[in-house]
């Protein structure tokens, strides 16, 4: 017999408010102790926001959605990333980046032996030459997708 | 130390950010409409001076590759957001001038090395935004600006970044740049100098303190004493030909949105009567507001906006009903607010607007507006405001070459392959 799917074992319905713009997700972070209110009861819980998680840096953050498969199955199309311009580029990180003025591409980043690589095998890596101008817009640091 | 931060042609540079195509390449913008050229690239400067009417140049853009946009104020106001916040994060003094300029206060800051934080703001804003800048750093406002030209003029040198420290820097400064190049000196004003011989800055802060008040004005002998190195000027007394600014500090904190509301008003009829003044018309609104910077304790806030008008205007009535408009979008409840302002950009001249064919201002404001100006001169200031208008019109822009909105719409982003 199939185990039975119970919500109290594996997850905790967790109630959500809007306000403004952000929705926040409330977490409780120690349990619930019985006996009087504490004082600290308005401090218990911890918003939860996706805006603070993801959009922290707004100055720097770019939204950039994925046309074609070149970095499947990493990235599929109309994923949307979300991309840091302040984030250093560093060995093997996803990045926004255009080659001699072209179109602006996203990659992984081969900094040791100078290429990009798409994730996707049935695509070649792309070399990167010394008179090449490299310009990039930034890291890619979280991607979200629509089921 | 004050510092000017001037964005190298700001809305090409923003089309650029998001199109490496463009790298190199000459760009121009359209007003609104795509009446007129507003902005162009240095590679652009050559072929087509500035306010080219687009239907004239067509030939032109085609013959020397000349990119062409729409204005796409909603990016550009993105654009200019996020500088303004990266350039609030190095003083909390921050005055927004226009679209793309700020004076930066650093009070009790004396002692430091103006050039390395100037180059580290540079360096910072072009990794964060992609947008390049140029920073001049002096004791007065308008000797900022001086330095911001040499920054801007001679890049390599600079790297972008110039200091006036020294009375002889000061001098130097004030001998290389043209009296018709200096900040708050008016092609009126300059025509009147050049014809009596004084042809740079220099010249001009020689001349005696009640000649030039009895020949020019007060505020051509506070600009005189800003050049010889005392701070003696506030923003709103200096006319643009790019933008106007009204900005103030609120007295105390305002949290309601009617008392905010009711300032954006004030100061976008502020803007109307200065562009009246110099018959000129806007096509363009920018609003932005502020928390207190300078107390650490309270929640910070700081955003600005730019709506794009459907015709140029210089009716309050229009301006205080597209800039209500811009300060619902960004106004947030819950933030006590300690400045505000209305900046009104892409200035036309009343000669050479551009009617539009279908929508253009109720020819009434015109008379209304006359007749405002008129009564308020007679019986002392602002005796006749608006009281709250609406009304709501709905418009479609000619925009035929518009890039994508790559910052503020969902379905406007970025695409990468």
């Amino acid at each position: 017999m199939k185990k039975k799917f119970s919500l109290d074992d594996e997850l905790e319905f967790i109630p959500f408010k809007t306000e403004g713009n952000k929705i926040y997700v409330n977490y409780y972070r120690d349990e619930i102790q019985a006996g009087f209110p504490s004082p600290a009861d308005d401090f218990i819980e911890q918003k939860l926001s996706l805006d603070e998680r993801y959009l922290s840096h707004p100055d720097s953050t770019y939204l950039v959605r994925v046309k074609g498969n070149s970095m499947s199955p990493t990235l599929l199309e109309k994923d949307i990333l979300i991309v840091r311009s302040d984030v250093d580029l560093t060995q093997n990180k996803i990045a926004i980046v255009s080659i001699n003025k072209a179109a602006f591409t996203v990659k992984r980043i081969d900094i040791n032996k100078k290429q990009l690589i798409p994730d996707n095998q049935s695509f070649s890596k792309i070399p990167i030459g010394e008179n090449d101008t490299l310009r990039y817009l930034g890291v890619v640091i979280a991607v979200f997708r629509d089921l | 130390m004050y510092a000017l931060v001037d964005c190298n042609n700001f809305y090409a540079s923003c089309e650029r950010v998001f199109n490496p195509l463009l790298e190199g390449e000459p760009v121009a913008i359209l007003s609104n409409n795509d009446g007129c050229v507003i902005s162009r690239s240095d590679e652009a400067k050559p072929f087509v001076p500035m306010a080219a009417p687009a239907y004239k140049y067509e030939e032109e853009f085609k013959k020397n590759n000349i990119h062409v946009f729409s204005s796409n104020y909603p990016l550009y106001g993105s654009m200019s957001n996020r500088v303004m916040n990266i350039l609030n994060t190095f003083t909390p003094d921050l005055e927004i001038y226009s679209i793309d300029e700020a004076f930066l206060h650093f009070k009790g800051f004396e002692d430091c090395d103006f050039y390395s934080s100037g180059i580290e703001m540079r360096e910072k804003v072009k990794k964060y935004t992609g947008m390049p800048i140029s920073v001049g750093f002096a004791p007065t406002k308008a000797l900022s600006k001086v330095a911001n030209k040499i920054a801007r003029k001679f890049p390599e040198k600079t790297s972008g970044c110039y200091v006036i420290d020294s009375e002889e820097k000061r001098i130097k400064a004030l001998k290389w740049i043209k009296i018709e190049d200096v900040w708050g000196i008016g092609r009126q004003i300059s025509k009147k100098l050049i014809y009596k011989g004084i042809n740079n800055a220099y010249e001009f802060t020689q001349l005696p303190d009640d000649f030039v008040r009895r020949e020019f004005s007060i505020v051509a002998l506070r600009l005189k004493q800003e050049l010889q190195g005392t701070s003696t000027l506030t923003l709103d007394e200096i006319s643009q030909k790019k933008s106007i600014a009204t900005t103030r500090t609120f007295e105390r904190s305002v949290k309601d949105f009617q008392d905010v509301k009711e300032r954006i008003s004030t100061f976008s009829s502020s803007c109307g009567e200065k562009l009246r003044k110099q018959r000129s018309y806007c096509n363009a609104i920018m609003v932005f507001i502020k928390t207190n910077t300078h107390k650490k304790d309270q929640n910070q806030y700081r955003n600005g906006i730019v709506v794009s008008l459907p015709y140029p205007t210089n009716s309050d009535i229009t301006l205080s009903q597209y800039a209500n408009i811009a300060l619902q979008s960004i106004f947030q409840e819950g933030y006590r607010y300690k400045k505000a302002g209305v900046v009104v950009l892409d200035l036309v001249p009343q000669e050479d607007f551009q009617l539009n064919l279908f929508v253009n201002e109720d020819a009434r404001h015109f008379k209304l507006m006359k007749t405002m100006d008129k009564l308020n001169r007679k019986m002392g200031e602002k005796k006749v405001k608006l009281g709250s208008q609406d009304l709501k019109k709905t418009w479609k822009m000619k925009q035929d070459r518009l890039s994508p909105k790559y910052t503020t719409n969902w379905n406007q982003l970025l695409e990468v392959l």
